[in-house]
């Protein structure tokens, strides 16, 4: 009980920042995943370390003044927002943006969305190493950041990571059906007068702004799982949309709850383990449902026999 | 014949085309409330690009398209892949209900009755509760059926609604067309099955096909609130060769 206290005074913040980035990033992962464009969930966080990577690679001409403070204060020592996080965030956000910016332009060319996400992820990941590279002080943090050293946490990026959180689980939980509208058919959506770009934007923007908090905060590896695993563990056995979304963010929570036991318990770093974690529990709620992934038809007809309940 | 500015949809010398090559020429055209347009012609002919075109999806490369239709709704030709989506057909459904609507989200009670009355109506309400995916062609032609009506539309557009149905629900998807349109809307109706319209326009004429639409509080399918008075007039457009022109078959 004692180390489990004495943990989470150090290590809180970092527990707090998994925990709400465990149940709001497996959602926006089931909208990528339903879009047909899952692989974003790869690209994006990566667009954000290549962002802090060109941050501290271009630091040296543009914050003459800061740049020492952006070598010395490791991301996360600090306890609360401070200067050098708005600066790492500037980056990444502008990397993710310019990167959704990029794919959006080239949809409406021919050619596979997956293939064009693929280059993106090469292109984020070896300009996240060269910039690294390049760092006269970044390079190690940079390192940090792939390899998801995540304990390094601070208070004030826990609360912001909270807060983007609660405001992307907000904004699912009032508009997830128009979203899937759109997902679903845009064109349907469109005929009937939905404001399908306001919400296709919002949706990128929302999942920008989670992904480059979430990056800045628990590193890349971790959101790549959160967003990817959760989602393929949780379809199977989902009746409807709503209750893909639920269980996707409670398959979400429970694998990084099983990766934070790993890395506390066989001092593994936080992020890898929660991947591993994340792994183990999609596919065991996968292995579950797997019954339900094609309804057997007289079970539908059960299910179907009080069509009020199933209207609610 | 009704005044221009009823038009719901009016194209005027329109010129349409997939991209930029030219499918349809000059096309002069209008539905009307009460109308229901038969569009007709060899698969290939434009009508797909006249139907996007007159819900707006697609613009026309010359030429003017005036769009009136406050809620216009349509039925898809391609079929749905919905193995992605682990959507309910009620919730399917229902979606044809979404509209902006200020920062209330979430379908009514009265769309929830509309659409189990619709699912009624359709012979699909025993699968309210199943997944979309486990449904079949012929079931899931009928889902985008009501999905559409759901949105009580002033203007209907149906893309070869019948294709993947039996005769008993061809005639059930077309007796609601009529129904649609009995009331207030215009429907368009691309199909190669127009003897089966001839037949269910023949039979739904003499009937009250208003009662089979369910309404919700607001009103019924059209833009009024009520039946309308006027008999449904059932117009034919032939497209082919890169024209469009009223003819009957």
């Amino acid at each position: 009980m004692k180390e489990l206290l004495e943990l989470l005074s150090l290590f809180g913040p970092a527990l707090l920042a998994l925990a709400a980035l465990s149940l709001a990033a497996p959602v926006i992962g089931v909208f990528q995943h339903v879009r047909g464009a899952a692989f974003q969930g790869l690209v994006l966080p990566q667009l954000a370390a290549f962002g802090v990577a060109l941050g501290y690679a271009v630091s040296p001409w543009l914050v003459d003044s800061s740049a020492s403070e952006l070598g010395a204060a490791h991301r996360g020592h600090t306890h609360a927002v401070g200067a050098s996080d708005v600066y790492h965030l500037s980056w990444a956000g502008a990397a993710v943006l310019v990167g959704l910016a990029v794919t959006t332009a080239l949809a409406r060319r021919p050619g596979s969305e997956s293939a064009r996400l693929a280059a993106l992820f090469a292109v984020a990941s070896g300009g996240a190493v060269v910039c690294a590279q390049l760092s006269p002080f970044g390079g190690i943090h940079v390192t940090s950041l792939l390899s998801g050293e995540a304990l390094a946490v601070g208070t004030g990026d826990a609360a912001l990571v909270v807060i983007v959180a609660l405001v992307t689980l907000a904004a699912a939980t009032w508009a997830w059906r128009d979203v899937t509208s759109v997902l679903q058919d845009p064109d349907f959506a469109r005929a009937i007068r939905l404001p399908v770009r306001r919400i296709d934007a919002a949706l990128g923007l929302t999942s920008a702004t989670l992904v480059v908090v979430g990056t800045l905060s628990i590193g890349p590896l971790p959101l790549f799982a959160l967003l990817v695993l959760p989602p393929l563990g949780a379809r199977g056995g989902a009746p409807s949309m709503a209750s893909f979304l639920r269980r996707s963010a409670l398959v979400g929570f429970l694998g990084a709850l099983t990766g934070a036991t790993l890395s506390f318990g066989a001092d593994l770093p936080l992020g890898a383990s929660v991947t591993l974690g994340s792994a183990c529990v999609s596919l065991v709620a996968a292995l579950l449902t797997s019954r339900k992934n094609v309804p057997h038809a007289d079970r539908c007809f059960q299910q179907s026999e009080v069509p009020e309940q199933s209207l609610t | 014949m009704s005044p221009p500015d009823s038009k719901l949809v009016a194209f005027e010398r329109a010129c349409l085309g997939l991209g930029s090559v030219e499918v349809l020429r000059e096309l002069e055209w209008s539905v009307a409330p009460g109308d229901l347009w038969v569009v007709y012609g060899p698969s290939g002919g434009g009508k797909t690009t006249l139907l996007r075109t007159a819900l707006g999806l697609a613009a026309a490369l010359r030429g003017a398209v005036v769009q009136r239709a406050t809620r216009p709704a349509w039925v898809p030709q391609r079929e749905l892949t919905p193995d992605l989506f682990p959507v309910r057909l009620d919730e399917f459904v229902l979606a044809g209900a979404a509209r902006p609507r200020g920062w209330r989200r979430g379908p009514s009670a009265s769309d929830r009755g509309r659409v189990e009355g619709l699912l009624a109506e359709l012979e699909l309400l025993a699968d309210a509760g199943r997944p979309l995916r486990s449904l079949s062609g012929g079931q899931r032609q009928r889902a985008l059926v009501a999905r559409a009506l759901a949105a009580e539309p002033d203007l209907l557009v149906l893309d070869e609604p019948t294709s993947a149905l039996d005769a008993e629900n061809a005639e059930r998807v077309l007796r609601l067309a009529f129904c649609a349109a009995a009331r207030g809307a215009g429907v368009v109706c691309a199909t190669h099955q127009f003897e089966r319209v001839s037949e269910v326009g023949r039979s739904v004429q003499s009937d009250a096909v208003v009662g089979l639409l369910p309404s919700s509080a607001s009103g019924g399918a059209g833009p009024s609130a009520g039946p309308s008075q006027a008999p449904v007039r059932v117009r034919w457009l032939r497209v082919d060769s890169g024209r469009a022109q009223e003819a009957a078959p």
